[in-house]
């Protein structure tokens, strides 16, 4: 190790040169707390970051991960009370994560938030996630119950309906304002099915019944009860020439819903989200 | 001339007895043999074999020729001279002498003054002979019994139907049909797809082999019967099918006796349109059957030439009843040879109504009753 000398330096020098190492030490110092301080991931490539999911998200307790920063603390406190009525009301966990990095594919984001969630001990019946990624200036919401990943906690429907209700918020920038109307909608529609409701089943009741009384009365006068079979005789009666060539085959292929245990699937707006752009 | 059958016995009028299928005396009971009796319109000219049934007669009548065909579809006007058998219209009536006037159609029906059944031959005479007759195999007993039997199926009719409907009128009558030989030869051809489902891995796999597919079929079609009675509504009469052929006889007056009888108002030819309609649906309906290994046939394409062979004017028998229920008159017609009832009766709203609620009832039940199994709530 080189071995500094000051005994043949001047005054001046020495304390010009005791400055400069003081001074580099110290900003070395100030950017290493500044950056520990931050919470912000630094890399390289893009790929690194998306790659790397804030822990924060995957904790069930934790209702609001605004790492945009999009609202103000008065406003998160708020949407966190909000979250945890919510929670409570409808027996689903609810997380707003706004994100200002890029993310390529937010609904297996949305799944593994879903799925470590779960692991750390998410009581709740359902997962229900609003999304909402600066990079892109994209938001989704994603929503699944806990036992069956087919089973979507909001409808595809309802959720392009929130999703549409909140798109001109976003795009003035009233993201508090925004996230009043998630929750005003999601609480018309969360853990809604359409089997369940009395309307429905008295509607396919109706129908059902209509089905079967009507030609039924019909039927009253009696009905034709020949066929072909009644007056076609044999011999007489025959295929005389019959061909039957082959042509080609053609095979479709749709990839099925992923199983409750697994979020590999989905990408692309399905999956159990529903997104829009602001 | 007007016929009567009179018991030789008792000297009484002879009617056709459905149960033992002879004429018989009301009056002493005795009975003849109808086919061991003299046809009294004489031998028909040209009688073949009861060709309805008959699988493989060899008798087969060479098909008409396509000018044969065209001229049979378009030509109306009547090849025989049947007007002058329908001229007269007054007869006297053999038991009483009473003077009677008839529809210019009826061959068979009861003097109104003595009940006396008269058979009128000289209007079963030339082109208004019948080939074949399907003798009444029901009674007048046996029908209303039948019939009583049919309204207590019919359940969504009001309770008080079959208590205080009055029946005002029961007729035995034979109706005018001609049953009608066909041929049909055509060709057939489109695409046929069948399909299958799988699943392999995370896929669920659709696969579709398309086939070419080419038929050429000739079809024999024999007995398909209209009606040629203008009074008689088709729908009614083709709802009345199937008729037994295997018990026409060839036709002798005394089977009409003691039953109304009319001659037809069409022929053959004005009816043709509607058995060649029948003719090719029914084509269509074979050709159906001879693809149906597949999924979907589409891209069809058929040609079909139908080709009558031969027509026989033949009489069938039914049961006109005429109910009376709260002031409104019912029709209802049995056919007398299987017992098959065609009619609307009344129709009661509440028990519609009731019906309909219950079966929406026990479909919520249901759809409700799984849901909570599920693990949904009641409410």
């Amino acid at each position: 190790m080189m071995k500094m000398n000051f005994k043949g330096m001047s005054l001046p020098v020495k304390k010009a040169l005791t400055g400069f190492i003081a001074t580099f030490m110290f900003a070395l110092i100030v950017v290493g707390f500044g950056l520990a301080d931050s919470n912000i991931v630094l890399a390289d490539t893009m790929d690194e970051v998306r790659q790397t999911p804030n822990e924060v998200w995957f904790n069930p307790d934790v209702h609001v991960c605004d790492e945009a920063g999009l609202y103000t603390a008065v406003q998160a406190a708020d949407l966190n009370e909000k979250c945890n009525e919510f929670s409570k009301e409808h027996d689903v966990n609810v997380v707003i994560v706004t994100t200002k990095w890029y993310q390529d594919d937010a609904v297996n984001m949305a799944r593994l938030i879903s799925d470590k969630r779960k692991e750390n001990k998410c009581t709740e019946k359902g997962i229900l996630v609003l999304f909402i990624d600066m990079y892109n200036r994209a938001y989704a919401i994603y929503s699944w119950e806990n036992d069956s990943s087919d089973n979507y906690y909001i409808s595809q429907g309802h959720r392009d309906k929130i999703i549409s209700d909140m798109g001109s918020d976003m795009s003035a920038g009233n993201y508090y304002e925004a996230a009043l109307t998630f929750f005003e909608d999601s609480d018309k529609w969360v853990g809604y099915r359409l089997i369940g409701q009395w309307w429905f089943d008295i509607i396919i009741a109706v129908v059902i019944s209509a089905i079967i009384v009507f030609p039924t009365v019909l039927a009253q006068g009696g009905k034709m009860t020949v066929s072909q079979r009644d007056y076609i005789k044999n011999p007489g009666t025959a295929i005389e020439a019959s061909r039957d060539d082959y042509i080609r085959t053609t095979v479709t292929r749709v990839r099925r819903q992923s199983s409750s245990g697994g979020h590999s699937g989905g990408g692309g707006g399905h999956g159990g989200g529903s997104g829009g752009h602001f | 001339m007007v016929i009567n059958h009179k018991c030789v016995n008792c000297g009484a009028d002879m009617v056709f007895d459905p149960a033992s299928g002879m004429l018989t005396c009301p009056s002493c009971g005795s009975t003849l043999n109808i086919s061991d009796m003299e046809n009294e319109l004489g031998k028909p000219e040209d009688m073949d074999n009861i060709v309805f049934i008959n699988e493989d007669d060899g008798n087969d009548p060479e098909s008409f020729t396509e000018h044969e065909q065209m001229e049979y579809e378009n030509e109306n006007k009547q090849y025989f001279s049947e007007e002058d058998a329908r001229q007269v219209k007054e007869f006297h009536c053999t038991n009483c002498g009473a003077t009677l006037v008839t529809d210019a159609k009826v061959v068979s029906t009861n003097c109104s003054f003595c009940d006396s059944p008269m058979v009128l031959g000289d209007r079963l005479n030339g082109a208004l002979r019948p080939s074949y007759v399907l003798p009444f195999k029901i009674s007048k007993e046996q029908a209303k019994v039948e019939f009583d039997k049919w309204r207590k199926k019919a359940w969504l009719s009001p309770g008080k139907f079959k208590k205080s409907a009055r029946l005002r009128e029961l007729a035995g009558q034979y109706v005018p049909f001609w049953l009608y030989i066909l041929k049909s030869k055509g060709v057939f051809s489109g695409i046929g797809i069948v399909v299958r489902h799988y699943s392999s891995g995370n896929y669920d796999y659709t696969e579709k082999k398309y086939y070419n597919v080419y038929r050429k079929f000739n079809i024999d079609m024999r007995g398909i019967p209209v009606d040629a009675s203008i009074k008689m509504d088709d729908e009614t009469m083709d709802k009345l099918e199937p008729f037994d052929y295997n018990e026409l006889k060839e036709f002798n007056t005394p089977y009409l006796a003691g039953y109304l009888a009319e001659s037809y108002d069409y022929d053959d030819k004005e009816l043709y349109p509607r058995v060649k309609e029948r003719a090719q649906k029914y084509s269509i309906d074979f050709v159906n059957d001879s693809v149906s290994r597949y999924t979907s046939v589409t891209n069809r394409d058929m040609k079909i030439n139908i080709t009558p062979e031969r027509t026989d004017y033949v009489l069938m028998p039914i049961w006109m009843f005429n109910y009376n229920y709260e002031g409104k008159d019912y029709m209802f017609t049995m056919n007398a040879q299987t017992g098959k009832v065609i009619g609307k009766p009344p129709i009661s709203k509440a028990r519609v109504a009731g019906f309909f609620l219950s079966i929406s009832a026990i479909i919520v039940f249901v759809m409700r009753l799984i849901y909570v199994i599920t693990g949904g709530s009641l409410l």
